[in-house]
């Protein structure tokens, strides 16, 4: 099986002869950036630069994480937002919202040619054509949720919820339209998978029925529109929301340490497969090689389908710990499913009973 | 009886399905916002009134407060950062979410321009800096801990995102701090801590560093024996609790 298929599969919940390691967010580090001479803040901007480093991982590592862009400011700053484009170390971030209210939200009519998204097109073009065959190409889009706590400030905005929710849900509307947009366009410029990020709707700041009300709706959209296979990625404690995320649509959820695999394995069915949930932080930064294959072992255990940090890699992770999550499956065999299992055990039967 | 209503009110406020609101009546006696809030009036309401998030309704009942001669700070202490401690307690418990905690630290901010006692009413148990590192310009989680920490009786110096070391150090000179919180979601920034940290012990100064948010945790801690790491507002405020009396 070679790794593309391998990914897919296991993104779409199909048979997999090994359990496949794979991030729907990014895993590039300074390092990376240093050995491809395409360093940040430079390799935001240029398509070149952008692809080159965007393969690293597995270049490097022999992780199959081609991801761009890189960051989550991609949308905000064609949007209007003020950005501050980072350092070789840190990514681009908002520093200023660009609306005060739902009315004003202008999304440009020529989106694409705007900020930094021509540049991402032009990186999946180049990804697709150089590895698009063996390695799935991930366009990774900022969700709705996430993109209105930029364009009109996470304070400003989540107050909405309770004080004007009409507001709240236009600009979540809003917002997702220029999601779907965008998922669209990369589909077309070459993306495999699509992996929608949207930290700002975790359960480290809203409810369940918050998430229900404010989020769930736009997310299904979301997925609906999703041509290709598609993840959904959102940080931090996000329990609350498991019973919800079940019914978004999406192929794939991808969650941190904070959720243990097992409830989400518990909340969630058959319906979504798993992705995660190795500590980006405690085990990918700080752990070492074998902190993270006990890690990554024990998720597989407990049943992820796909393994992968739990969140983003930092850009200071150490290369031979990335390594180390990329080669923890070879040290697992694939569980067998019951009727396979069901099946041998009657094969058996049945050569025991021959003279 | 009392504590019952509030809880309903408190459900539909929070929109939570574990809440009575949603059909699901707690045994007697264990609603924990109505445990919290005062008994008296016109505490209660004005605790109430923070607790729901009710910015004008917390003004109002603040003003007509003042004017029946009731000190500002009682007013702040005893009423305003009651309702305020409710929902932090509320959040800790996950029965409470970031809408609501903001919300509510607009409604003590409007209680405390109506009474006039102002933010310096508070922080009995003393000061506390706030800031997020260097180059994180994220301000979402130190919002939600100033709010709690505030509510947990300190006096809270916010000084942004983004803060460079230098201005840490004026503000400690200036605001006598029994600690300094600093807030960072980009692993990439939290480096930003031990330089100030550093600053801080090169210029004499010994104080109490605690570190939190996504990029920090207890092996980023240990690179220097004055910073302390809470997972979340509520192990912040324990820190703070035990901290030596300055």
């Amino acid at each position: 099986m070679n790794t593309k298929k391998r990914i897919i599969a296991g993104i779409l919940g199909g048979r997999v002869d090994r359990i496949p390691v794979w991030l729907p967010v990014v895993g590039v580090t300074v390092s990376m950036m240093e050995q491809a001479r395409a360093p940040w803040p430079e390799a935001h901007w240029d398509p070149e630069l952008m692809a080159k480093l965007a393969a690293m991982p597995w270049e490097l590592t022999e992780l199959p994480a081609v991801t761009v862009p890189f960051c989550l400011s991609l949308e905000a700053e064609a949007l209007g937002c003020e950005i501050d484009r980072g350092t070789l170390n840190r990514t681009p971030s908002v520093k200023k919202p660009a609306f005060d209210t739902p009315d004003a939200f202008d999304i440009p009519e020529n989106l694409l040619d705007t900020g930094r998204i021509p540049a991402v097109l032009r990186a999946l073009e180049i990804l697709s054509e150089q590895i698009g065959d063996d390695i799935p190409i991930n366009a990774k889009v900022t969700g709705g949720f996430t993109i209105a706590g930029h364009v009109f400030g996470v304070s400003r905005f989540i107050s909405w919820i309770k004080t004007d929710p009409e507001y709240a849900h236009q600009a979540v509307e809003r917002s997702s339209e220029v999601t779907r947009e965008l998922i669209g366009a990369f589909e077309m410029h070459g993306a495999d998978v699509i992996s929608i990020s949207d930290p700002t709707s975790s359960g480290d700041l809203l409810s369940g029925e918050q998430y229900r009300e404010f989020v769930l709706p736009y997310h299904r959209k979301i997925a609906g529109a999703t041509k290709k296979p598609s993840v959904l990625h959102i940080c931090g404690n996000t329990k609350d929301l498991l019973g919800h995320i079940r019914e978004t649509g999406f192929d794939a959820y991808s969650f941190e340490e904070k959720v243990d695999v097992l409830t989400a394995k518990k909340l969630l069915g058959d319906d979504i497969s798993l992705i995660g949930n190795i500590a980006p932080v405690a085990t990918m930064l700080s752990g070492t090689p074998d902190t993270v294959t006990a890690d990554a072992v024990s998720a597989m255990q407990n049943g992820i389908d796909i393994l992968s940090s739990g969140c983003t890699l930092s850009p200071l992770t150490p290369l031979e710990n990335i390594r180390a999550l990329s080669r923890a499956p070879e040290r697992y065999r694939v569980p067998k499913e019951p009727e396979e299992l069901l099946r041998e055990f009657v094969r058996g039967l049945a050569a025991g009973v021959e003279p | 009886m009392k504590a019952f209503t509030l809880g309903l009110a408190v459900g539909r406020l929070i929109g939570d399905t574990r809440s009575p609101a949603a059909g699901k009546q707690p045994p007697s006696g264990t609603d924990p916002a109505g445990q919290l809030l005062p008994e008296n009036e016109p505490y209660r309401s004005l605790a109430e009134a923070v607790l729901k998030g009710d910015a004008a309704m917390a003004g109002d009942l603040a003003a007509q407060a003042v004017q029946e001669g009731i000190d500002p700070l009682e007013i702040a202490l005893q009423g305003l950062l009651k309702g305020m401690d409710a929902v932090s307690d509320l959040y800790n418990r996950r029965q409470a979410f970031v809408p609501e905690v903001l919300l509510a630290a607009r409604a003590l901010e409007a209680g405390l321009q109506e009474s006039g006692g102002g933010r310096d009413a508070l922080g009995k148990k003393g000061v506390v800096l706030l800031h997020t590192a260097e180059g994180d310009l994220h301000d979402i989680g130190k919002n939600i801990v100033a709010a709690i920490v505030e509510a947990n009786g300190y006096r809270v110096i916010d000084l942004g995102t983004s803060v460079e070391t230098p201005a840490v150090i004026a503000a400690i000179r200036e605001y006598r701090p029994i600690a300094v919180i600093g807030s960072s979601l980009m692993t990439s920034t939290r480096g930003a801590f031990l330089a100030t940290t550093d600053r801080i012990r090169e210029d004499g100064i010994s104080i109490p560093f605690i570190v939190g948010g996504g990029a920090c945790d207890e092996t980023f801690a240990t690179q220097r024996d004055t910073i302390r790491y809470a997972r979340d507002p509520a192990a912040l405020v324990k820190i703070l609790d035990a901290l030596p009396a300055r």
